[in-house]
C-alpha cells in the first residue's frame, strides 16, 4: 500500500505494555500503524515490579493471549521464575505469576514490534492532538511535524505532566530517567476531556551483591507450571525469590522521618492506590502490625539489581537506606536506584465507551494508566481492546465488547466506565461476579473465537485451542459414560482427583495432556455452582434487554435524586444493567428506571 | 400505552372509609392537581392564585356541569416532591355524607383525573423514591394494627429502625465477605486474625438474624390477637361466662347440657389487647355424632389457645375428667381453673373445694371462684387472665422486628447461606464458594429492604392496600 510517510491508519502514542498490544493488534489486522515513543530503548519497560501475572492479573494475561496478544508469549520466553498463587485455595482463584528478566522482556518486545508488518516505530514526543470536526485526525510532534491517521490511541502511562518525588525533592519526569510529556494534557483539556491526577510509587532497587541471603526464606519456582500462552510448551525456572520482614525498628525509623515524606506533608496531591500502599502508609495505617513481608526479586540475569517487593516509598534517600538496613539480610545493603513516588494526569474513564473510544472525540481511543488503571496486565488488556476496536472502526465493523461474564477484560472495562475511579484501579478476582466461570484454565475456551473473529488470533494458537477443546469434550464424554459415569460423579466431591480415585484411568488418560485433565476436573467440580451463576447471568441479562434511549434526559424522570440524575446524564448508560452498576446509583433508582422503561 | 404516561396521569380516590361520617377525605395525586383543584374549588375571600402549598383553605365545591355549588369544604394543595407520593397532590375534606362525597369524586374524575387503583398512591410514593419496600409494608401493617404492640412494631419499621437493624447485619455480612476476598486476592499477605474472627462474627450474625426471624412469630401472635378458650364439661356455664364477659347475649344458654355444639367467638379488649374469647362445646362421652364433631372441635380449639378458662360446676367437680392429660400438660401454665356457680353453694368452705381440685388435677394456677349469674369473681378472673397475657407478651422484648412472611422467608434464605458459608469455612472449603454463599446471603438481605425485586412481590404488596392509600 502506497501512503505518504506522515499518514497512517492508526497512530499509537506510547510503547509501554498498553501501547505494544495497541499497535500490534491493528498492524496484525492489516492496518498501517505508527507507534510513537519518547525512548526507543524503553519499549515494554517494567517501571515497577519485574513480574507479570499475579492474582487476577494472571487471568488477564491468558485472556490477552487468547485474543491474539503478545504479553503471554513474551513472559513465557523471558521469565526466570514461575509460580501458581493460591494453590491451597479453590482452583477458580488460582493465578499464575512470573518473575521477568526485565531486560530480556524489553528486548523481546522491541523485537516483536520490529518484526511486525505494517508497523512504523518512531522515537518522538507528542505535544497535541489534531481534532477535526470532533474527530481525531492525527498528532503534532514536539519537533513540529504533523502525523495523520484515522484513529489515535493514547497509552501515555505516567508520562502526562509526570512529577517524580523523592522526599521533598521533586522533578519532572515520565518515570525516573525519562522525559515527562508536559503539553499533551492541555490538548486533551482543550478538546473537552476531564482530567484528574493520580499517584503511584515504586521501591528502591538494591545491589544484590550487598544482600545476605543465607538466613532468608527461599521461594522456588514450579517446573510443572502451565505456560501463559497456549502456543508455548514449557518454561524455565532460573532463580529463586527470598522473603524477609520489616520489624519494629524499621517502623520507628519510618515514623521518625514522616515529616520528610511528600505524602505526609501535603506535597503530593494525587490519589494513590489503597491496595498497594507505600511502606510509610502501611506503617501508619496498620500500627498494630509488627512486621510486613518483603519479597526480594531479582530484576535480570544480566544484572545484580534486586526489587524489594513491598517497600514502595517516597521518603528521602538517606531514610530509605536507614530503614532498609534495619531489615534482616539487608544490614549492609546498598541502594542503586532510589524508590520514588510519581504523580501524573489521567483522563476520567467515565468519558469512554466500552470500545475504549472517547465519547467526545470520535476515533480517539485511550488505554492503560491514562484511564486510571495500574499494572502492566491491566494496561495490556486495554491496549489490545483499544487496538482491535480502532481497527474494527476503520474497517467499518462493530466494536468488540466483552461482557462481564465472558472475561476479566470485560469486568475491567465495564468497571472503569460505569464506576469511574479515583485511585489507580487494579484487577481483583473479587471484582468479577462470575469468577467461577472466568478461570485462567479456560481463557482460550472463552475468548479464542473472538480473537479469530476479529482477525487477530494467529492460525497456530487457534489450532491449539481447537485441539484442546476437542480433547476436553472427549474426556468429559468418556467420564460421563465410563462405568455409568461413576468417576464423573466422584470428581464432584471437593477432595477427589483423578490421580487418587483412578490412578489407572489417570494413566490411560495421559494421552490428553495434564492441562486437559485439570480443566475437566475443575469443570466437573464447579458444574453446580457454575449453573447457579449462569442462572444469575440469565436473570441479569434481562436487565440488559431494557435499553435506555441514548438521548434520554434523566432530569425528566421524577423520583431520581439530583446526584443520581447527574451521574446518569454524564455516563448515559445504554441499558438498565449498565445503570445498575454505576456507583451511587441506588437499587431504588434502578427500580424507578425499570418501571419507567417497562412496556 | 407505555407506563410512563400511565404513571404521570392524575389519580383520585376517596380515602375515608365508606359510609356516613362527619367528614370525608378525597385525595388526588399527579400533574393536573392544581388545574383540577382550580376548576372545582372556590376559596372564600381569596383568589385561587393566592393559594399556597400546605395551607388549609375553606371554600365551596363548584360543579362545572350544572354550574352550581354542591358543598362547602376544606381543601389543601401539596406541591411535589414534598408530598406523600412525591407528586403534586390535593386533598378535599367535604361533609361526610355518602352521596355528596361520591358526587365530588365524580366531578374530579370528569375534570381529567382517573380513579386510583388499589394502593396506587403508595406505589407512586415508592416509584418516586419517597419510601422503600419495607416502609410500604410498614404502612400496610399500621393500617392493620390491632394492638398497641403491633402498632409500635409496625411504626418502628416505618421509622427505619428495622431497616437500620437489617443494614447493620448486612454490614457484618459484607465484613465477612471482605475477609474472604482478602484471603483470596492477597495470598501473600499475612492475615493472622481472619481465621479466628470469621466463625465468631458469622455466629454473631446468625444469632442476630435468628432473633429477627423469631420476632415474626411474636408479631404474628400479637397480630392474631390473644385467644382464650372457655372449656369444660357440659352445662358448667361456659356460655354464660362468655355472655357476661362480652356483656351481651351472644351464646344461647339453656339448662340442657350440650346446647353449644359448635364454638362461638367474641372479641373484647383486655389491657389494650384484642382478645378473642371462644366458647366451646362441652367435653363428654356421647353417642350423638353431631355433638361429637363439636367436641373434637373443642379439643383443637384448646390446643391452639393462648389461654384456657377451664370451667367446673362447683357442685359437680367430679364430672370434669374428660380433658386429656397431654393437653393439660401442654397448657398448664396458661390454664385458669374457673369454678362457677358460686351463687349456689351457700356457706361451703371454698378452701376445701380448692384443695380438692388442686389435688386432683395438679394445676399450676390457683382456681378462681365466680358466678356467671351474679358476676361475682369476674374481676379477679380478668386480672388472672391479664397476668397471663402480660407473661406471654413479655417474651417479645424488642419492639423492632419483622412483620411480613416475605421478610421472614428472605431472612431464612439469608441465614441458610450464612450457615452454609460457615460450614465450608470450618472444613477449609474453597473460599470462592464461600464467597458465593455470602453474596447470595447479602442479596437476600438487600431484597428485604427493596433492592431490585421481582415485580410480583410489588403487585401483591400494593394490591393489599385499600384504594386511596
Amino acid at each position: 500500500m502506497e501512503s505518504r510517510s506522515n499518514s497512517f491508519d492508526v497512530i499509537v502514542v506510547g510503547a509501554g505494555h498498553a501501547g505494544i498490544e495497541a499497535s500490534l493488534a491493528p498492524a496484525k489486522m492489516g492496518l498501517n500503524v505508527a507507534v510513537i515513543t519518547i525512548n526507543l530503548d524503553n519499549i515494554g519497560q517494567m517501571s515497577c515490579n519485574p513480574a507479570i501475572g499475579g492474582l487476577a492479573k494472571g487471568h488477564l494475561v491468558r485472556e490477552i493471549d487468547a485474543l491474539g496478544g503478545e504479553m503471554g508469549k513474551a513472559i513465557d520466553k523471558t521469565g526466570i521464575q514461575f509460580r501458581t498463587l493460591n494453590t491451597k485455595k479453590g482452583p477458580a482463584v488460582r493465578s499464575s505469576r512470573a518473575q521477568a528478566d526485565m531486560f530480556r522482556y524489553k528486548t523481546y518486545m522491541k523485537k516483536a514490534l520490529e518484526s511486525a508488518e505494517n508497523l512504523t516505530i518512531i522515537q518522538s514526543m507528542v505535544d497535541s492532538l489534531i481534532v477535526k470536526n470532533g474527530k481525531a485526525a492525527g498528532v503534532v510532534l514536539w519537533t513540529g511535524e504533523e502525523l495523520y491517521a484515522g484513529a489515535v490511541i493514547l497509552t501515555t502511562g505516567t508520562f502526562l505532566r509526570g512529577l517524580v518525588h523523592i522526599g521533598l525533592f521533586n522533578y519532572n519526569a515520565g518515570r525516573a530517567g525519562d522525559f515527562a510529556s508536559n503539553k499533551l494534557s492541555l490538548s486533551l483539556l482543550e478538546n473537552g476531556l476531564e482530567i484528574g491526577r493520580l499517584k503511584t510509587g515504586t521501591t528502591p532497587r538494591l545491589d544484590g551483591r550487598t544482600i545476605d541471603f543465607s538466613e532468608l526464606e527461599e521461594q522456588k519456582g514450579e517446573d510443572d507450571f502451565i505456560p501463559f500462552s497456549i502456543a508455548d510448551k514449557n518454561i524455565t525456572n532460573e532463580i529463586s525469590c527470598y522473603i524477609t520482614y520489616t520489624n519494629k525498628n524499621t517502623h520507628n525509623i519510618i515514623l521518625n522521618d514522616l515529616d520528610k515524606s511528600p505524602l505526609y506533608c501535603g506535597v503530593i496531591k494525587g490519589v494513590g492506590p489503597r491496595y498497594c500502599p507505600s511502606i510509610e502508609d502501611k506503617v501508619v495505617r496498620f500500627k498494630d502490625k509488627e512486621r510486613h513481608q518483603i519479597f526480594l526479586e531479582r530484576e535480570s540475569l544480566d544484572s545484580v539489581e534486586f526489587y524489594p517487593n513491598g517497600l514502595s516509598t517516597s521518603l528521602p534517600l538517606d531514610t530509605q537506606l536507614k530503614f532498609l538496613r534495619s531489615i534482616k539480610g539487608l544490614e549492609k545493603v546498598k541502594i542503586m536506584r532510589p524508590g520514588y513516588a510519581i504523580e501524573y494526569d489521567y483522563v476520567l474513564p467515565d468519558q469512554l465507551r466500552h470500545s475504549l473510544e472517547t465519547k467526545k472525540i470520535d476515533g480517539l481511543f485511550l488505554a492503560g494508566q491514562i484511564n486510571g488503571t495500574s499494572g502492566y496486565e491491566e494496561a495490556a488488556a486495554q491496549g489490545i481492546i483499544a487496538g482491535i476496536n480502532a481497527a474494527l472502526k476503520l474497517k467499518g465493523e462493530k466494536p468488540l465488547i466483552l461482557r462481564r461474564d465472558e472475561a476479566y477484560i470485560g469486568v475491567l472495562i465495564d468497571d472503569l466506565i460505569t464506576l469511574g475511579t479515583s485511585e489507580p484501579y487494579r484487577m481483583f478476582t473479587s471484582r468479577a461476579e462470575y469468577r467461577l466461570l472466568l478461570r485462567e484454565d479456560n481463557a482460550d475456551f472463552r475468548l479464542c473465537e473472538f480473537g479469530k473473529m476479529v482477525g487477530l488470533l494467529d492460525e497456530e494458537r487457534y489450532f491449539i485451542y481447537k485441539e484442546k477443546l476437542a480433547g476436553f469434550n472427549e474426556l468429559i464424554l468418556f467420564l460421563k459414560t465410563y462405568e455409568k459415569g461413576k468417576y464423573y460423579d466422584l470428581l464432584k466431591r471437593p477432595d477427589f482427583y483423578l490421580e487418587n480415585i483412578a490412578p489407572d484411568l489417570d494413566k490411560e488418560a495421559k494421552q490428553s495432556d495434564k492441562d486437559i485433565i485439570n480443566r475437566v476436573q475443575l469443570f466437573v467440580k464447579y458444574e453446580g455452582y457454575i449453573a447457579r451463576q449462569k442462572e444469575e447471568i440469565y436473570r441479569l441479562k434481562k436487565f440488559d434487554d431494557f435499553k435506555l434511549e441514548s438521548d434520554m434526559d434523566f432530569n425528566e424522570i421524577p423520583g431520581l435524586s439530583l446526584e443520581v440524575v447527574e451521574k446518569l446524564n454524564k455516563i448515559k448508560p445504554q441499558t438498565i444493567a449498565e445503570a445498575s452498576r454505576i456507583s451511587g446509583i441506588t437499587p431504588a433508582a434502578v427500580s424507578i428506571l425499570l418501571m419507567r422503561c417497562r412496556k | 400505552m407505555s407506563s410512563l404516561t400511565n404513571e404521570i396521569d392524575t389519580i383520585c380516590a376517596i380515602s375515608s372509609p365508606s359510609g356516613e361520617g362527619a367528614i370525608s377525605i378525597i385525595r388526588a395525586s399527579g400533574e393536573d392537581c392544581l388545574h383540577i383543584m382550580q376548576k372545582i374549588f372556590k376559596p372564600y375571600r381569596k383568589d385561587f392564585s393566592d393559594i399556597k402549598s400546605r395551607f388549609l383553605y375553606t371554600g365551596r365545591i363548584f360543579d362545572f356541569q350544572t354550574e352550581s355549588y354542591v358543598d362547602e369544604a376544606v381543601c389543601v394543595f401539596i406541591k411535589g416532591p414534598d408530598s406523600y407520593t412525591g407528586e403534586d397532590m390535593f386533598e378535599i375534606y367535604p361533609h361526610g355524607g355518602v352521596f355528596n362525597t361520591k358526587y365530588i369524586l365524580e366531578i374530579i374524575l370528569k375534570s381529567g383525573a382517573r380513579l386510583a387503583h388499589n394502593g396506587e398512591f403508595t406505589k407512586r410514593a415508592y416509584l418516586n423514591d419517597k419510601i422503600n419496600l419495607i416502609k410500604a409494608e410498614a404502612i400496610l401493617e399500621i393500617i392493620k394494627a390491632n394492638s398497641l404492640k403491633t402498632l409500635v412494631i409496625a411504626n418502628n419499621e416505618l421509622s427505619g429502625l428495622l431497616e437500620k437493624k437489617i443494614n447493620k447485619i448486612k454490614e457484618d455480612y459484607i465484613y465477612l465477605l471482605a475477609s474472604v476476598e482478602a484471603l483470596i486476592d492477597f495470598p501473600e499477605e499475612e492475615f493472622e486474625n481472619i481465621n479466628a474472627d470469621f466463625l465468631k462474627k458469622a455466629q454473631d450474625s446468625a444469632w442476630l438474624i435468628g432473633g429477627l426471624i423469631e420476632s415474626y412469630e411474636n408479631y404474628e401472635l400479637n397480630k392474631r390477637g390473644f385467644s382464650v378458650v372457655i372449656a369444660g364439661a357440659p352445662n358448667v356455664g361456659k356460655s354464660s361466662i362468655l355472655n357476661r364477659l362480652v356483656d351481651k347475649k351472644r351464646a344461647i344458654v339453656s339448662d340442657m347440657p350440650g346446647t353449644t355444639r359448635d364454638y362461638i367467638e367474641e372479641n373484647l379488649f383486655l389491657s389494650n389487647k384484642p382478645v378473642k374469647i371462644i366458647d366451646t362445646a362441652g367435653l363428654r362421652e356421647t353417642d350423638n355424632s353431631i355433638e361429637n364433631e363439636g367436641i373434637k372441635g373443642s379439643y383443637s380449639q384448646i390446643k391452639n389457645a393462648d389461654a384456657v378458662l377451664y370451667v367446673f360446676d362447683v357442685n359437680a367437680l367430679e364430672e370434669n375428667e374428660i380433658l386429656n392429660d397431654i393437653l393439660l400438660e401442654e397448657k398448664k401454665d396458661n390454664l385458669i381453673p374457673v369454678i362457677n356457680k358460686l351463687d349456689t353453694i351457700g356457706g361451703k368452705d371454698l378452701r376445701i373445694i380448692e384443695t380438692k381440685v388442686m389435688r386432683k388435677f395438679k394445676f399450676t394456677n390457683n382456681p378462681v371462684f365466680i358466678s356467671a349469674k351474679t358476676g361475682e369473681g369476674f374481676e379477679a378472673m380478668k386480672k388472672t387472665l391479664r397476668d397471663i397475657i402480660l407473661k406471654v407478651e413479655s417474651v417479645v422484648k424488642d419492639d423492632v422486628g419483622i412483620t411480613t412472611l416475605r421478610q421472614k422467608n428472605l431472612l431464612v434464605k439469608s441465614v441458610n447461606f450464612l450457615e452454609s458459608a460457615k460450614e465450608k469455612f470450618k472444613e477449609g472449603g474453597p473460599l470462592e464458594l464461600i464467597s458465593i454463599d455470602m453474596r447470595d446471603g447479602i442479596n437476600a438481605l438487600d431484597e428485604i429492604v427493596g433492592g431490585v425485586t421481582n415485580e410480583d412481590v410489588l403487585d401483591v404488596l400494593f394490591k393489599e392496600f385499600c384504594i386511596g392509600k
